[in-house]
């Protein structure tokens, strides 16, 4: 049975209990902002333009407050008064089947999570958090696609979201390590693992090691350049949170407690979640809230520990090394919301000869289209590619030839981008940038910062 | 003037939903009844200043106006201050708020 197949069946399958039990998750949500932004909306349609979706379908279900509506509607019918008497007045409807089929399609299928809606809503509804309680709702009901789900469950059961195995991800950062001695000419540069106490923790996304081990090492020189004490972990290295995406606080909870408890076993002092949108947002902002405590370190992204070795003099870059014009794109989770807006700009100011701007950019730019874990729902494939228009005229319009992305979910789109609308660009990180462009001081002495475990 | 001017803003968006086909889909019999009844009390009170025997229709329609606040979209005039102050909290804690461009 394919998925599609499998999430109809499931639907098919509703009974009144399971109804039932839907609304009193999908209530358990509502606290006074839900509640509030489900009681504002004013219908104007000015957030249509706001959503990368609608702007390149011209779909009335596609447009923000469209699904916002499908939410409303059963806010008001099962928790209003006016609801209740007047539904055809108000729009209200019930939460039967077809309503239920009705939010997985809206709030899947055609929404990223990105925020942009709620950033330009007239009313100040954050439509994004709203979509992504009736989203929770979905995924506890079990209504979420079996491939976003298996992201998390393969999280849970194996600490990372790709299940690579700890052995696999040791050899890989071994190898990752000997080429970056090599390319560096540095033998006394490392990747450490397990390093007790080091000042920072480096996390990582599966992509990495697996598909891209020129992004790791490039974050790795970086580290050694800056004379960093850090150190990766052997467990509980993962940055991913799919949790953020299936929008579950306890799928959430439970997948940031990995990483918190990697930094109670390591006692290190500052968590730096590498260049990943998702996974900033998750561990920075969300996980505090899932787990109900507040974290005793610091976590901050890649992008600000960069900036601060630079300000710091620590990096030295001549930017005539990365010659060809560039431009940068924003993840929504890193900037709209995650706050990161300036230290990439800073980094890459210093880094290229020939940066331009998107238009828009920083937290009005738009999403790629690969967020809110598209780029994992094989059913809403041509629908995120068609979404994605808007970004591959944002990257044409600025002429550039490089496209630096610092989230591995959005470099995946945009790579698929580059394919679909023949952009003809080359994708990086920000930490690619910064390998590039840096100056490297002669191999000095230093002092023994591997600790050596079984590998 | 300024309640001549918000009559015409009424009747132009009120237009403007039923004219744009986006617009037509998103509405429901809500959004014309509370513009109507909006458009209709300020229309009136307009008039009640140069006919003082609009009065009446003027105190009926506030009565009709306030009692549809909480039963329609009207609410947003209540609501909004909090979705703001929500918003903005939400996006102002994490450094997102203020914009800068």
């Amino acid at each position: 049975m394919s998925e599609t197949d499998a999430l109809e069946a499931r639907l098919e399958a509703l009974t009144d209990e399971d109804l039932a039990r839907g609304l009193a998750l999908f209530r358990g949500k509502l606290g006074e902002a839900e509640a509030a932004y489900l009681q504002t909306c004013v219908r104007c349609g000015l957030c249509a333009d706001a959503c990368h979706y609608h702007r390149t379908d011209g779909e009335l279900a596609s447009i923000p407050a469209h699904k916002l509506a499908q939410v409303a509607a059963v806010f008001r019918a099962h928790f209003t008064a006016a609801g209740r008497l007047a539904p055809g007045l108000t729009g209200a409807r019930r939460f039967d089947r077809d309503m239920a089929r009705a939010w997985v399609e809206a709030l899947f299928g055609r929404c990223s999570l990105c925020g942009r809606c709620s950033l330009n809503c007239t009313t100040g509804i954050h439509i994004s958090a709203v979509l992504k309680a009736a989203r929770g709702t979905l995924t506890e009901m079990g209504l979420i696609p079996a491939d976003l789900l298996q992201v998390v469950t393969t999280s849970l059961e194996t600490g990372n979201n790709m299940g690579i195995s700890r052995d696999d991800w040791l050899e890989t950062v071994q190898w990752i390590e000997e080429e970056m001695q090599q390319d560096i000419g540095d033998p006394a540069a490392r990747i450490p693992v397990d390093k007790q106490g080091a000042r920072v923790l480096f996390t990582v996304n599966p992509r990495e090691p697996k598909f891209f081990p020129l992004c790791l090492q490039a974050s790795a020189t970086v580290l050694n350049a800056a004379g960093e004490d850090w150190t990766v972990a052997s467990e509980g290295w993962d940055l991913t949170n799919y949790g953020l995406f299936s929008a579950s606080p306890a799928h959430g909870g439970a997948i940031a407690a990995n990483l918190m408890a990697s930094m109670e076993r390591l006692g290190c002092g500052t968590l730096v979640i590498g260049e990943c949108g998702h996974g900033f947002a998750a561990a920075r902002w969300e996980a505090a809230e899932w787990l109900q405590k507040r974290p005793g370190f610091r976590i901050v992204s890649f992008l600000e520990l960069m900036e601060e070795y630079f300000q710091q003099g620590r990096l030295r870059v001549d930017p005539a090394k990365v010659a060809e014009r560039a431009t940068l794109h924003d993840p929504c989770n890193t900037v709209r919301h995650g706050g990161i807006v300036e230290p990439q700009r800073a980094i890459l100011r210093r880094c290229l000869a020939d940066f331009v701007e998107m238009t828009p950019n920083r937290a009005e730019n738009f999403c790629c289209g690969g967020g809110g874990g598209q780029l994992s729902m094989s059913r809403y494939r041509q629908k995120r590619l068609q979404s994605g228009g808007v970004k591959a005229e944002q990257i044409r319009r600025t002429g550039a030839r490089l496209v630096v992305a610092p989230c591995h979910n959005c470099i995946d789109q945009l790579m698929e981008l580059n394919r679909e609308y023949k952009l003809g660009v080359v994708i990086k990180t920000v930490a690619e940038v910064v390998a590039d462009a840096l100056v490297r001081a002669p191999a000095q002495p230093r002092e023994e910062n591997h600790v050596p475990v079984a590998r | 003037m300024l309640l001549i001017a918000g009559v015409l803003g009424g009747l132009g968006l009120f237009v403007r939903r039923y004219a744009s086909a986006p617009l037509r889909g998103l509405s429901v019999p809500d959004d014309a009844i509370a513009n109507l009844l909006t458009t209709g009390f300020v229309a009136l009170a307009a008039a009640r200043l140069r006919f003082p025997a609009a009065e009446p229709a003027l105190l009926a329609a506030a009565v009709l106006l306030l009692c549809y606040v909480p039963v329609g979209k009207i609410r947003h005039c209540v609501f909004f201050f909090i979705s703001r102050r929500h918003l903005g909290r939400h996006f102002g804690r994490r450094g997102t708020f203020p914009l800068r461009h």
